[in-house]
């Protein structure tokens, strides 16, 4: 391998120059060194070179996508492949054959440069099982599905790592000292491998389970499960040892101990259990079919006379398990935040849903933006339909019955919405309205992506692009004053189980923006409770004041997390469009605790 | 009977020495987009050009310098809209090209193909992600949890051990000979 040993930041911005991310500034430091010396511009080239090569291995096949059949063997370039041949030989040759191949290679090239343009991704994926012996990749090695997941893995030897997103090839060994990984079948079989484990993949529709635990789901690609006799997917196989585990459609678990012990347990569907030493045929071959709940143990007998050494003398039996073993059924990565845009919209905070919104007057979901008015009731109000949220409520001017202003379902309350305030040294009273327009309201980054050209009439969308607000591009969440949510803390921790959330961030904004009444100026209040309790405010906001980030530290047992927003001194609540952009909950697993 | 047509060997030829051209058009502009926007110009010129070539003549040598005048024409006209070489780099580079032989390029791909087999099955994965799926840095780094900088790293050793790889076979090929 050439090396430049003179310059030790050369691998970095070589690989930088094939692999992108080369700043100005490496540029520069790049071209200062290869112009000074030869060895590292030999370095590059040979660099430059390989990419080329690898480039180019795997190219054509992507650029031929688009206009040839996958199953053609793939000529080198396209535009210049040798012609079909159904021409009579008096024809090649002629002067008519030389003017079409003419215009056909000028037409293919040209066509080839669009090839190159606007050819769609290469989906390695598509190739069903009836082509498994299709070859996939350029050295005729049948890949049968990928990686789609792993946690915490440890590698037994260098060899059997991978990563998440690799092919996998036939013959392919996982040898895991702990951790789980995840292979997806291009059938749509799913096995999650648990460390200690070994496992080979020996087919394109199973494997050889060497030790250790596995647990497989087969599901066909959008209908239900596969059942046998299907017609055009084998059915899924994990060997052992011992057995062979043929599903018969949905999901199972199967243990192979260190002596080859295997025991297989149903979670769902019907498995047949065949039993049987590997490598010494069918002779004594029993089976079991196996439905849901059920489990058998198949292990060795080895007689205890002088001959019990002998292969022929193995044997096996079923035994009933008094105790399956556990099985871990899902690839549970805990999420790092919650997009509690994607909540108001009805997710779970790990998705991506806008244009979604809630009636703070009732508590009930919003499919539309409707600009109205909103009166309080002077009531909390329950939100049933979503775990993660609490309530919603108008904050209102506090009466004889009602002077506190219910914040959170287990009985909170705050009286201080309403307070006096100094302005130029007078003490002056500012009263919430109890009114808000539009509701709380999940804006999408681009509103007219977001809903068309139509019913972008409302103050969430008039107010502009807002890109000010959300820096990390998520989202808008509309609180119009004088309104409030809560959400359940404790509800997120138990669905994300091993993460809790440890700090609401949001960049907070008051909307400005073309309106009916330019006179008029936004003021808002902006409040944030924990448990009922006042962690931070921000009074009298107005759009001058720009875009401002908040990061409200969460405890491991909080409970309620309440935003609330309320119309400022002005006393108005006209204008107030305040803003929470790309609001998330940063989560932190439960075991790491600030002091 | 069994002779090309000259149109028929033209074309033969053209379609032989696209790898090649590809590499040494890569090895000056550095960004393969250039690279396929220049290797186009080139095959229409070599196509225009297809009646001033001598069927006699080497064809490699041709070829590689009217793909020169591409890349400077396309460099001259692409400006420094993005991060590229400068004039002064470019030309030492494209003399260190000159002893270039596209040619031996089917030769070494052969090679490589032999090469990335033998590779241990995390490495070949990690070139497959990146070149067979088309991944970029970024999200190869959030798929295997490493960072950017480590996956460069390996990318940068794997093509200096597949180049290595090649070197050994080739010169294994002569000596057997």
């Amino acid at each position: 391998m050439t090396s430049a040993p003179s310059h030790p930041d050369l691998p970095a911005l070589l690989s930088k120059v094939a692999d992108g991310g080369l700043t100005a500034q490496e540029l520069e430091r790049l071209e200062a060194i290869l112009l000074e010396d030869s060895s590292a511009r030999a370095a590059y080239h040979q660099q430059m070179r390989v990419h080329a090569m690898l480039y180019w291995r795997w190219n054509p096949k992507r650029k031929e996508s688009a206009t040839l059949e996958p199953q053609v063997p793939a000529p080198s370039f396209p535009a210049l492949s040798p012609l079909p041949s159904p021409l009579s030989s008096s024809f090649v040759g002629g002067p008519v054959f030389s003017y079409l191949v003419a215009t056909v290679v000028l037409c293919l090239m040209l066509l080839g440069g669009w090839a190159y343009k606007i050819s769609p991704d290469y989906d390695l994926n598509v190739v069903d099982n009836s082509r498994s012996s299709t070859t996939s990749g350029p050295m005729d090695r049948v890949y049968v599905g990928r990686i789609t997941g792993m946690k915490d893995c440890r590698w037994a030897n260098e060899e059997t790592q991978t990563v998440v997103g690799a092919s996998v090839p036939l013959a392919r060994e996982y040898a895991l000292i702990s951790g789980l990984l995840q292979i997806t079948y291009k059938t749509g079989a799913r096995v999650i491998l648990e460390g200690p484990c070994t496992y080979k993949v020996d087919s394109t529709v199973g494997g050889y389970l060497k030790t250790g635990k596995l647990t497989a789901r087969v599901e066909t690609k959008g209908s239900g499960f596969r059942v046998q006799g299907s017609g055009h997917s084998p059915l899924f196989a994990v060997c052992t040892p011992t057995a062979i585990i043929t599903d018969l459609g949905t999901e199972f678990g199967v243990e192979v101990s260190e002596n080859g012990d295997t025991t297989s347990y149903v979670f769902e569907g019907k498995i047949v259990v065949k039993a049987g030493i590997r490598g010494f045929g069918d002779s004594g071959i029993r089976e079991v079919q196996l439905g849901a709940g059920e489990s058998v143990m198949v292990g060795r007998v080895r007689e205890t006379h002088q001959d019990s050494g002998t292969a022929s003398q193995d044997m096996v039996r079923f035994t009933q398990t008094a105790t399956p073993p556990k099985f871990v059924r899902r690839l549970y990565e805990p999420p790092k935040q919650l997009d509690l845009l994607d909540i108001v919209a009805g997710g779970n905070g790990t998705g991506n849903r806008r244009e979604r919104g809630i009636d703070p007057s009732t508590g009930k979901q919003d499919t539309w933006f409707l600009e109205v008015n909103y009166n309080s009731d002077s009531q909390y109000h329950s939100v049933k339909w979503h775990s993660f949220i609490d309530g919603v409520f108008i904050p209102y001017v506090p009466t004889f019955r009602f002077q506190k202003v219910q914040i959170d379902s287990s009985g909170n309350a705050y009286d201080g919405f309403t307070d006096d305030r100094d302005i130029d040294g007078v003490r002056t009273t500012c009263t919430v309205s109890g009114k808000t327009i539009g509701g709380i309201w999940a804006r999408a980054v681009d509103k007219y992506s977001a809903k068309g050209d139509t019913d972008t009439s409302g103050w969430i969308y008039v107010m502009g692009k807002g890109e000010q607000y959300m820096p990390s591009g998520r989202g808008l969440l509309g609180m119009h004053a004088s309104t409030g949510i809560t959400f359940d803390l404790e509800a997120m921790r138990k669905t994300f189980v091993g993460v809790r959330p440890a700090s609401f961030q949001a960049t907070i904004g008051l909307g400005d923006g073309p309106r009916t009444y330019p006179e008029l100026s936004g003021m808002a209040d902006i409040w944030i409770f924990i448990d009922g309790q006042l962690k931070w405010k921000r009074l009298n906001f107005c759009h001058k004041d720009g875009a401002a980030q908040i990061d409200i530290p969460l405890k491991p047992n909080d409970r309620f997390l309440t935003i609330a927003t309320t119309n400022g001194l002005n006393g108005t609540y006209y204008v107030d469009w305040i803003v929470f952009g790309d609001p998330v909950l940063r989560m932190e697993p439960t075991t790491v605790e600030k002091p | 009977m069994d002779r090309l047509d000259p149109l028929e060997a033209f074309v033969d030829r053209v379609t032989s020495a696209q790898q090649g051209l590809f590499a040494y058009i890569l090895s000056l502009v550095a960004h393969v987009d250039d690279a396929k926007d220049v290797l186009q110009e080139t095959n229409l010129i070599l196509w225009r050009k297809r009646e001033e070539y001598r069927m006699d003549a080497p064809f490699w040598p041709w070829a590689k310098t009217i793909a020169h005048y591409q890349i400077l024409a396309f460099i001259k006209r692409r400006g420094r809209d993005r991060l590229r070489f400068g004039d002064l780099l470019l030309a030492r580079l494209a003399e260190d090209a000159a002893a270039f032989d596209g040619q031996s390029v089917d030769v070494e791909q052969t090679a490589l193909d032999q090469c990335i087999e033998e590779l241990a099955p995390p490495k070949r994965e990690l070139i497959e992600l990146r070149y067979s799926d088309d991944i970029g840095l970024a999200e190869i780094s959030r798929k295997t949890g490493r960072s950017p900088g480590a996956i460069a790293d390996a990318l940068y050793r794997i093509r200096g051990q597949l180049a290595d790889c090649i070197r050994n076979k080739l010169t294994g090929r002569e000596e057997d000979r």
